[in-house]
């Protein structure tokens, strides 16, 4: 119990809290009070201050009885829940006409009392809606308890029906409350899944008692209706909404559903009290949701009335409205209206494409077309012709494909019937897009400017969503839009003079063109079209047109239909395309656009274009000089086009050396305005604006390096020549490419000259993993070379750079570009067999692994680069495959196989873990080659006898519980291998392994891990091998559950 | 969606896999129980179906390919497409010999 002056003391604690203070002394009362809320003697506590005079103490009172049954629900016997429930309804029946906001706590927490006792509601309080209506008439507490169903007093459904009716304003609207409450926090995502079913079917036995409360108001003529009863008329309709929600989410078709869903048209016509915005906006909430539960809550009868409704009269005045005043749909009744409007549309589409000729479908068709219509550019002017994109959407659907998701083909039984539906339906798709196609014009520069950024985002997204409806009503308006939207451009672009055309349509054509085009399949009729476009006058004036986004657009437009011009009729227009492409690369935001789509067409048309090569590399090189903000991805995708075009366009041989002559000079010119930019002072303020020189070195080799990747594939060329042809073939390269004082040779010295120069001799650029990473790519392209070539660089070469890098690494995580490049050069020599090959892979081991490893592994744990050991573990793999003699040879095997390779076998890394346990099951492997590697195999088999034991103690150490779960496949993998290869051994060494504990281990673990080990060496790698390693792990971590 | 109804296909998504060893730890160091663990990768399944359906940024993608395989069983969709060319906006385009698609009804047989 609590004393009057400690009551007092904490009341006066409740009134401080509501007052204002500072955080720190809130927080503390807050701290205190709640504290007090959960003792033993809160419930005394909470009527004490449900008896106070001031409200806010009051409202604590029914809070501290919510904390109270949350926190101590399970400790209140079932004998008791009676009392409890009395004691709340007593004081709803005492506070019905105090402050609201203490009723609806009062309320909430005697129906968060009924959830918390599910089992028994059914017997203490199994009419609670009833209940709670007779005592609120009474004035005093009734609740049914059910002992046997005489107990019961239950007023008859007459008496039920007058005594509702004789009920004050007061007692409707706290009853509504009650029936709301009730409704949405039975279904409560909180509430346990076991007591779902008891408490769906209070819901449903009370339904009886709510509906006569619900309707009271609900079941009036609206017009007779008093405007002073709004207020209780909008508690109906969402104590309506949540009842028949709750029921519709929580059972099957039910009497009780139908007799609520039977009263949706009374709601629907209350849309006639336009004058009240509140009730507008509650009817029109109301019916949304009903929509979009209409399996179960939308009658035929109220789909009927709704129909008519939406294609009525009234409907087409609110349009009308709408369309007029815009801006009348932001909110308000328009908005409400709209909000239900499209609704019913989303939800009927299905039905209006398959009753085209009902006059109600017509009129739906063109209410939302006129919204289409509306004036005015999208998001900005207005958001109206953005809301019916999705019903248009649902519309072609509905009319393309059939209720299972089938598309319709016009050969099928229903042919002409269906056949007619097409035809209406692209009569009014067509309409639409025409509408749309207005809507997505760009406004003018003096208009655009003014609009903020988040209103040209939502505009772009508005195109990008008339795009998709464009892209998916395709299959039904087929070539008939391409035509149109193509006769346009040429239309405006006849003049031939660009002053005289409609940019902005022109480009709403292009981006629409281009959303088609996406779709198009291979050789579609539509080329035929595109053909009449790229013969029209577009590509000449595109460059003078003054408006950017066009020429944007046309890019776009000429990247989605590359694969035309890959075609042999295409090939025609790519002189048409590609020299307006290039035009376009001296515009900075244009430069990346059309850089990709020059890659792509050069790649493919090489010969086509090598008539304009000395065109396209006079532009580069201006590009280059003066492009300073063009983005380098540009700069090094066109270097590698002029390649292409070079390699497989020029036939004659010294032609197309001097071409790559000419290449590699601009690159030599680029680089060089790399190491201008180091070598100059340039202050830090001006660094961080312009391109760093580090970055510029970075573009200049990669731009080589693409360079590089084009003289590779050009070799295939020659693929279909005779074996004396291509000996002859190859013995011309050497001459051109590598003999002493040729054109070919000053050029690879020029290349490798660049390659040296930013990566070693420019101390700004040393350790900068961009620019070595590139240097490597350049040398790396010459690996896939056939024949000699400008990138092809002897063994020397390589070796001589890679010990000059590793020699002067500052910082070892730029290493791994040079382990690559090691990796590549085995992987490129492999099928050489040479004494060079041989013992430049040799040298190559020898320096990584004093260069890299040893000082990686040197190195703290937190400091060793997991990289530079995922690299080398992945280099020793390729030597393994590839030059296994020379890895066993090596003075540094023991250390890397026998030391660094066991190790990595238990970093936490896991890449570098995976890693090493493909290098140890690759090496198991190799026992598998052939006779002819015999000598080999034995010396393998030598190796993993004499590693056997510490690798798989390595596993062990895994598999007992210390690798995380992630990797227990990898580890699985291995055991699998040596178990598969080494039975018998592998058994002797993991039992080794798993009795390193000896003595200390109990006799049941012993026995748990002898089990596991005859497990899998029964299995010999086999399934389910991964699957018991999983569950020994498990067992070693003592884990009896396995929770994922 | 309530209670357990949420797919467990994101567990062996890097992010999944963490979460998974993370758990792995506190269980090993006793932090926590194995059924805590079970709650917790049941609410990852339920947020991340959640958070990747409402937030995720939407970034429009198209793709090409042939269709190798499909197949439908209980309730769940797989495609395995080859040759695959994946436009995003801007036009960027992606290539990829082979990708496998998984799709899962949002909502599992008999829910509403």
């Amino acid at each position: 119990m609590v004393s009057q002056t400690e009551y007092e003391l904490i009341e006066q604690k409740v009134k401080q809290l509501y007052l204002p203070g500072s955080p720190d002394s809130i927080n503390q009362l807050q701290r205190e009070l709640q504290s007090l809320q959960r003792s033993p003697a809160a419930w005394d506590l909470a009527n004490l201050m449900l008896s106070s005079p001031d409200q806010n103490v009051r409202f604590f009172g029914a809070l501290t009885y919510t904390v109270k049954i949350n926190n101590d629900w399970h400790s209140i016997p079932t004998t008791s829940v009676h009392q409890l429930l009395s004691q709340l309804l007593n004081w709803i029946i005492l506070h019905r006409s105090g402050p609201r906001f203490i009723t609806q706590k009062l309320i909430a927490t005697l129906v968060l009392a009924l959830i918390k006792f599910p089992s028994d509601a059914s017997t203490i309080w199994p009419y609670p809606i009833h209940d709670f209506i007779l005592s609120l008439s009474q004035l005093s507490v009734v609740i049914n308890t059910r002992s046997t169903d005489a107990d019961l007093n239950l007023q008859s459904e007459t008496d039920f029906a007058v005594l509702i009716a004789s009920f004050s304003r007061e007692n409707l609207d706290t009853s509504l409350l009650f029936c709301s409450t009730f409704a949405e926090e039975m279904l409560r995502a909180d509430v346990p899944r076991q007591d779902r079913p008891l408490l769906q079917k209070l819901l449903a036995d009370s339904t009886q008692h709510a509906l006569p409360i619900m309707t009271t108001l609900i079941c009036t003529t609206p017009s007779e209706l008093a405007p002073d009863l709004y207020p209780v008329l909008t508690s109906s309709f969402k104590c309506y909404r949540a009842w028949a929600l709750s029921l519709a989410t929580s059972s099957g078709m039910s009497p009780e559903l139908s007799s609520v869903a039977a009263i949706f048209p009374r709601v629907v016509a209350f849309l006639e009290l336009e004058s009240d915005d509140t009730v507008f906006s509650t009817v029109s909430e109301v019916m949304i949701d009903f929509m979009e539960w209409s399996d179960k809550l939308v009658t035929a009868q109220s789909m009927n009335t709704l129909l008519h409704l939406f294609a009525g009269p009234w409907s087409a005045s609110k349009i009308q409205q709408i369309v007029a005043d815009p801006d009348s749909a932001e909110d308000g009744i328009n908005l409400y209206f709209l909000n239900a409007f499209i609704s019913f549309g989303e939800l009927t589409a299905r039905d209006i494409s398959g009753s085209l000729s009902l006059s109600e479908s017509q009129r739906i068709l063109e209410l939302t077309l006129a919204l289409v219509k509306v004036a005015g550019y999208p998001i900005e002017d207005e958001t109206v012709s953005k809301r019916t994109l999705e019903f248009w959407d649902l519309f072609v659907e509905s009319v393309l494909y059939d209720d299972d998701g089938v598309l319709q083909q016009a050969g099928d039984s229903a042919a002409s019937a269906s056949k007619e539906k097409a035809a209406q339906a692209t009569t009014i798709m067509m309409t639409v897009i025409e509408s749309l196609w207005h809507k997505i014009r760009l406004p003018p520069t003096n208009i655009f400017s003014h609009w903020s950024q988040d209103t040209r985002d939502q505009f772009f997204a508005f195109r990008k969503d008339v795009a998709d409806l464009i892209e998916s009503s395709y299959q039904l308006v087929q070539p008939k839009l391409y035509s149109v939207l193509v006769d346009f451009v040429i239309q405006s672009t006849s003049s031939g003079t660009p002053d005289a055309v409609d940019w902005p349509g022109v480009e709403a054509s292009l981006y629409a063109l281009n959303a088609i085009s996406q779709s198009l399949t291979s050789s579609p009729v539509e080329y035929e079209t595109l053909k009449i476009l790229l013969d029209s006058n577009l590509f000449h004036l595109l460059p003078q047109s003054p408006m950017l986004r066009a020429k944007q657009t046309s890019l776009n437009l000429i990247s989605s239909v590359i694969p035309y011009f890959q075609s042999d009729p295409g090939k025609t227009y790519i002189p048409v395309v590609v020299p307006y492409l290039f035009q376009c690369l001296a515009t900075s935001s244009l430069a990346l656009h059309a850089s990709r789509s020059i890659f792509q067409l050069c790649a493919d048309c090489a010969p086509v274009l090598a008539p304009n090569v000395q065109d396209f590399l006079a532009i580069y090189r201006d590009m280059l000089v003066n492009g300073h903000d063009i983005d380098a991805l540009a700069k090094e995708r066109i270097a590698g086009a002029i390649a292409e075009v070079i390699v497989q366009g020029v036939e004659e041989l010294e032609r197309k050396v001097a071409y790559i002559g000419e290449l590699v000079g601009i690159l030599k010119v680029y680089a060089e305005q790399a190491v201008a930019a180091a070598n100059s002072k340039v202050d830090q303020q001006q660094q961080e604006d312009s391109i760093l020189p580090k970055d510029i070195a970075a573009s200049a080799l990669k731009s080589l390096a693409m360079v590089g990747k084009a003289c590779r594939e050009g070799e295939d060329l020659i693929s279909t020549h005779t074996p004396e042809q291509k000996r002859a073939y190859a013995e011309t390269l050497a001459q051109v490419w590598d003999a002493p004082g040729s054109r070919g040779r000053a050029i690879k010295d020029e290349i490798l000259s660049v390659v040296v120069t930013l990566s070693q001799r420019v101390p700004d650029f040393a350790g900068e993993i961009a620019v070595r990473q590139n240097a490597c790519a350049v040398l790396r392209a010459g690996f896939s070379e056939r024949g000699p070539g400008p990138f092809t660089v002897s063994a020397e070469v390589i070796v001589g750079y890679v010990r000059e890098e590793v020699a002067r690494v500052g910082n070892l995580a730029t290493m791994q570009p040079v382990i690559a490049l090691v990796g590549g050069f085995v992987v490129a020599n492999s099928d050489k067999e040479s004494e060079d090959a041989s013992s430049a892979c040799a040298e190559l081991l020898d320096v990584l692994y004093s260069g890299a490893v040893v000082p990686n592994t040197c190195a703290s744990s937190a400091l060793q680069d997991p990289d530079v050991n995922q690299g080398m573990l992945e280099v020793m793999q390729k030597y393994l495959a590839r030059y296994t003699p020379v890895l066993f040879s090596s003075y540094c095997f023991e250390p890397l196989v026998g030391r660094f390779a066991v190790e990595m076998l238990t970093t936490r890394e896991p890449l570098v873990v995976k890693a090493a346990v493909k290098f140890w099951t690759a090496l198991i492997n190799t026992k598998m080659r052939g006779a002819d590697e015999a000598e080999l195999v034995a010396v393998v088999d030598q190796v993993v006898q004499a590693t056997g034991e510490v690798v798989m103690g390595k596993v062990v150490w895994a598999i007992t519980g210390n690798a995380p779960r992630s990797l227990l496949t990898e580890y699985a993998q291995l055991v699998k291998a040596y178990f598969r290869l080494y039975t018998g051994l592998a058994q002797r060494w993991m039992s080794a392994g798993l009795a390193v504990e000896g003595e200390q281990q109990q006799e049941e673990k012993k026995r748990a891990r002898r089990m596991f080990v005859e497990k899998i060496a029964r299995l010999r790698g086999r399934p389910p091998t991964e699957t018991i390693v999983k569950e020994f792990w498990l067992g070693e971590r003592g884990q009896e559950v396995d929770f994922a | 969606m309530s209670g357990n109804a949420y797919y467990e296909l994101y567990r062996r998504s890097s992010i999944g896999v963490a979460l998974t060893d993370a758990l792995d730890e506190l269980i090993k160091d006793s932090k926590i129980q194995p059924q805590l663990a079970m709650k917790i990768l049941s609410t990852f399944d339920r947020c991340i179906t959640e958070i990747l359906s409402d937030q995720a940024k939407a970034t429009r993608l198209s793709f090409k390919g042939h269709l190798d395989i499909y197949r439908f069983c209980d309730d769940v969709w797989t495609f395995i497409i080859k040759d695959v060319h994946f436009k995003m906006e801007g036009n960027e385009q992606v290539v990829g010999e082979k990708i496998k698609i998984v799709a899962c009804n949002y909502k599992k047989p008999g829910e509403p």
